[in-house]
């Protein structure tokens, strides 16, 4: 269909504006929100998600396809609602203890949101315990946990064992990322996932669960 | 602990670009440079950066390499504040994640850089240890472990500035960092500042290890310094001992670290943007304390190198008669006065009418009087001497001289925040015998008191008041070297000072002096043994430090009331001395006001484009003749910049032609608002500005509202005041018709003006010579009043109108 594609176009070129009207005109010729969200918005982020990885694209374009992902969501959102489409998943996402890195938390959410994720994300230097008070709340299918020192990296076991002892971790799926972080080392403290940038931890949330 | 709040804004277009991944290709690049663009221009409006750091013992739990090298840590802390983090958060939260990003990347970027200039300053202040700082070490980075951070959370008090430390022992503003370094003069590590190498951020987009090469041209000689970009380039220079001046250590306040860039590029920053015109900064001035460059490029050391300031020694000879304070007895021996049993001390009181105490010297040559014995010891000439002179000081006898050796002196200081003057007198008959003058060395701590306290408030004290005494101890050594006079023989010491210069010199805490209601230690005399204030036995005398009458009108303006005979005047006179602060006295015999103001350093040549102290090569005066300026320079050497009494000239000069007109605007003819007066010897123009004759104007509306306060105060008209003394450098150097036309002085004093020079000098000799002084400063002191200036409620609205140049 020719709006489903423009609509993957426009989210490419992140023209937001652009998105919202085909959106709307999607809409209003009666093709379905799962449709439109599946052929225009999520087809559109993929090839970005692939450009990003060849290196045609970089953050930026990311970020500004993202942000018109947003848009587009916003018009679909009530729709979906309505029809009972549910997200994908539902993420919680933080920085651990001892961390403040924020940047590649947030992409990492964004590039979620983007993907029809829904993102809880509890902050930066976030204390074990208060992951599993928000696992506790908001009952999410995966836990993102990232770390961007070497010195910090080690949180992250520190926050799974506090799952286990809370009797927690076979509800929920636990991600990590970060600069030092290795697969290596994702076995070695039995997390679930590992993924190199925000694209990539976006699809494996998708697989995940 | 010290406090930083003034940081440049040193941020690379092509690294944040770099770090986001935004190359020029890409069809997002115009869009985030517009963004790059608008975020330069606001971002300044929500970061407040504060740093502060402080020196201390090494803790024991602090392991890093050099530590056996090393006598302190120097703990640093820095934050941007909480706003900005709150900035990004709403962009997050708005959805508009690229501006988001990219504004996080720009602040991590300011950050870093202002923590390297953080700990440029903590280098420079070590440096006046003779130390040298390891690299930065970081805690939670490579082997430092996080627990330090919060170990220097406590240590610096960050608490008490609003910042608090998670469980994680994070710092919250968000935007916030520490460090430390080792400090110790055999420190060897080569890498300053960050090490990128050392780093364990791996993967770390910002990662740089480019080094530049500067090449610097200094004085013909050509040096290439190889260092790491974005570190401080005073800091560099002063580290490869290239000679740069710097009277305020890198605060970026004295403009006197200018450097000239030939090659390459060196973006202005505001600071140099305060000190420079933009023809200047065309021509590539910039101030070293300031520049970090990014690339490599080739400067030239621009600062004039001071030499011979010129520095008032002289003063009016006064012909009051001459009895010093320290006084000479003869003693005239009958024989058998040496021939019974009676001891001598006890003749001598006899004779003398009155009970002395001797000193131990005196002792010793009165012993040699009547003991054989000492006739075999080199000096036998006192034997059986049966006339003698006493040296006496009040009633204690200082020494015994026999009746024609006629050898006694004193010393006056006059200790100036600028300059120090001391004079060599002999007492016996008030010759001044030679005077030597010096610059005050505390001048490289900040050129007013102001920046003197505030530095000695952060914890160095006693360097100000180690250097000062050095400067007393080297004039004094000068004096005696240069004229065959014996140490012993000088028997007294007068100081006259403003109140922060005696409060350094006797190493006196003196915050106080800085705010309301200025409140002082002392505003006494005081008789204090050399050894102790000087820590040095050149001399063996008492100091004596004269009083003051407040914070602001110190002993200095109290010895040139005492050298104009204040206490003795029938009529009413005033006394100006003109320079950072002008202090203004009027009264007579029966009552005396006084009162200090702001004139600000415009007369000394301070906070004008290319103003200059009294220097060799100052333009000291410029005349209109046939519509061309002509000018002077001090012992006629090549123009190198515009001292004081020039600049008064050139703002007399235009006004007398039309070309600045009673607001202070420089006419249309003026191209540009610039003004150029000379040539230097390179061909650059010394220029004079629109901001100069606004910095002119505050001066001499500070005096002029001074005088206008006084003479309402006393209730009398101009024509009831007799006398106007001019003291200090500029006022006896400066054209009174200038300062006449440009309404600094009224045109009523005109025919009443006596310059008297260097009046706390002549004042503090007067005392030496002059054994009523103490009474005669007393009396002075008791018809004085201190007028607050900055309460009275005329003083803003006189202050403004005073601003204009009125038909004077």
């Amino acid at each position: 269909m020719k709006v489903l594609n423009e609509i993957s176009q426009a989210l490419q070129n992140g023209d937001a504006d652009l998105v919202t009207e085909k959106a709307q005109e999607a809409i209003s010729q009666g093709i379905s929100p799962s449709n439109i969200l599946n052929d225009g918005l999520l087809k559109g982020m993929s090839i970005i998600g692939v450009k990003f990885k060849n290196n045609e694209v970089f953050v930026p374009e990311v970020l500004i396809a993202a942000r018109a992902m947003h848009f587009g969501l916003n018009i679909l959102k009530p729709i979906l609602v309505n029809t009972g489409i549910k997200p994908f998943a539902k993420v919680v996402l933080g920085t651990v203890k001892g961390d403040l890195h924020d940047i590649g938390k947030n992409l990492v959410g964004m590039v979620m949101m983007g993907s029809g994720l829904e993102v809880i994300d509890v902050g930066i230097d976030v204390h074990e315990d208060k992951f599993i008070e928000a696992v506790k709340e908001h009952k999410p299918d995966i836990l993102a946990l990232s770390a961007l020192l070497s010195t910090t990296m080690a949180e992250q076991k520190v926050v799974i064992d506090t799952l286990i002892k809370a009797g927690l971790r076979d509800t929920v799926k636990v991600m990590i990322g970060g600069a030092p972080v290795t697969e290596q080392y994702c076995r070695d403290i039995g997390a679930d996932a590992y993924a190199t940038d925000a694209i990539s931890a976006s699809e494996m949330a998708r697989k995940l669960v | 602990m010290k406090k930083i709040t003034e940081f440049e804004w040193v941020i690379e277009k092509e690294r944040i670009f770099k770090v986001v991944g935004c190359q020029p290709k890409s069809p997002v690049y115009n869009n985030l440079s517009k963004m790059y663009d608008y975020f330069l221009k606001n971002i300044k409006d929500f970061i407040d950066p504060i740093g502060v750091y402080s020196f201390i013992d090494i803790p024991p739990n602090f392991e890093f390499p050099e530590r056996a090298n090393c006598r302190k840590v120097v703990l640093c802390f820095l934050t941007l504040g909480e706003e900005v983090s709150l900035k990004t958060k709403e962009y997050f939260a708005k959805g508009e994640y690229l501006e988001a990003l990219l504004l996080e990347v720009m602040v991590d970027e300011i950050i870093f850089k202002m923590s390297e200039q953080l700990y440029c300053k903590a280098i420079l202040e070590a440096e006046k240890s003779g130390w040298n700082l390891t690299e930065k070490i970081e805690p939670g980075s490579g082997n430092v472990s996080l627990l330090i951070q919060k170990e220097i959370f406590e240590k610096l008090r960050l608490k008490k500035m609003g910042v608090s430390l998670s469980s994680g022992n994070m710092l919250m503003p968000l935007k916030s960092l520490t460090f430390f370094c080792g400090a110790g003069e055999k420190i060897s590590t080569m890498t300053k500042g960050h090490n990128c190498s050392n780093c364990s951020m791996k993967k770390c987009m910002f990662k740089d290890e480019e080094q530049i090469t500067v090449t610097v041209l200094s004085q013909d000689k050509k040096s290439n310094l190889n260092f790491k970009k974005g570190l401080n380039l005073l800091t560099t220079l002063k580290e490869h001992k290239i000679d740069i001046q710097s009277s305020c250590m890198g605060n970026g306040t004295c403009g006197k670290c200018k450097i000239k860039i030939l090659e390459g590029e060196l973006k202005p920053t505001d600071t140099d943007l305060r000190h420079f015109s933009q023809k200047e900064i065309q021509d590539g001035l910039r101030l070293a304390c300031c520049a970090y460059p990014l690339e490599n490029c080739t400067i030239k050391i621009a600062t004039e190198q001071e030499k011979d300031f010129r520095i008032l020694d002289s003063f009016r000879k006064s012909n009051g008669e001459i009895k010093s304070i320290v006084e000479q007895r003869n003693i005239e021996f009958e024989n058998e006065e040496l021939e019974n049993n009676i001891s001598l001390v006890q003749i001598i009181n006899k004779k003398l009418g009155r009970e002395y105490s001797f000193s131990l010297n005196s002792l010793v040559k009165l012993s040699r009087i009547i003991n054989k014995c000492s006739a075999y010891s080199f000096n036998n000439n006192f034997y059986k001497l049966d006339k003698i002179c006493l040296i006496i000081q009040d009633d204690y006898v200082l020494d015994i001289q026999m009746v024609n050796e006629r050898h006694v002196y004193g010393i006056a200081v006059d200790l100036g925040t600028t300059t120090i003057v001391a004079s060599l007198v002999n007492l016996l008959n008030g010759e001044v015998i030679k005077s030597c003058s010096i610059l005050n060395s505390q001048r490289k701590f900040g050129e007013d008191v102001i920046s003197r306290i505030q530095y000695s408030a952060s914890g160095n004290l006693d360097e100000l008041k180690n250097v000062v005494r050095e400067d007393i101890l080297s004039a004094l050594a000068e004096l005696l070297t240069s004229t065959g006079v014996n140490r012993e023989k000088v028997f007294s010491m007068v100081i006259a000072g403003n109140t922060t210069m005696q409060s350094l010199l006797l190493g006196l805490h003196c915050e106080s002096l800085t705010a309301h209601p200025f409140k002082t230690v002392t505003i006494s005399e005081h008789k204090i043994r050399f050894r102790d204030i000087f820590i040095s036995d050149i001399l063996e005398c008492e100091v004596i430090v004269l009083s003051g009458i407040s914070a602001y009108v110190g002993a200095d303006i109290v010895a040139g009331m005492l050298y104009c005979n204040f206490d003795k005047l029938n009529q009413n006179a005033m006394l100006i001395d003109i320079g950072t602060n002008g202090e203004i006295v009027i009264g007579s015999k029966e009552k005396i006001l006084c009162l200090a103001t702001a004139a600000g350093p415009a007369f000394e040549g301070g906070n004008i484009t290319n103003g200059i102290g009294s220097v060799t090569g100052a333009i000291h005066e410029v005349k209109m003749i046939n519509n061309e300026i002509r000018y002077n320079t001090i012992n006629d050497s090549a123009p190198i910049g515009i001292c004081g009494s020039g600049v008064l000239d050139i703002v007399s000069t235009g006004l007398l032609n039309n070309s600045i007109d009673k607001t202070g605007r420089f006419s249309q003819k003026i191209d540009g608002g610039v003004l150029e007066i000379a040539k230097n010897a390179s061909n650059e123009a010394i220029i004079f500005t629109q901001k100069d004759i606004r910095e002119v104007q505050l001066a001499k509306s500070a005096i002029r509202t001074g005088i206008e306060i006084l003479i309402k105060r006393l209730n009398v008209s101009y024509d009831e005041i007799e006398t106007v003394y001019i003291a200090g450098g500029f006022g006896t150097y400066m054209d009174i018709e200038s300062a006449i036309r440009i309404g600094m002085i009224p045109k009523e004093f005109k025919g009443k003006i006596k310059i008297v020079g260097n009046s706390s000098l002549g004042g503090a000799i007067t005392y030496l010579i002059n054994k009523k002084s103490r009474e005669k400063i007393n009396n002075i002191l008791e018809k004085a009043t201190y007028i607050d200036i900055s309460s009275d409620r005329t003083f803003n609205d006189l202050f403004v109108e005073n601003m204009f140049f009125l038909e004077n």
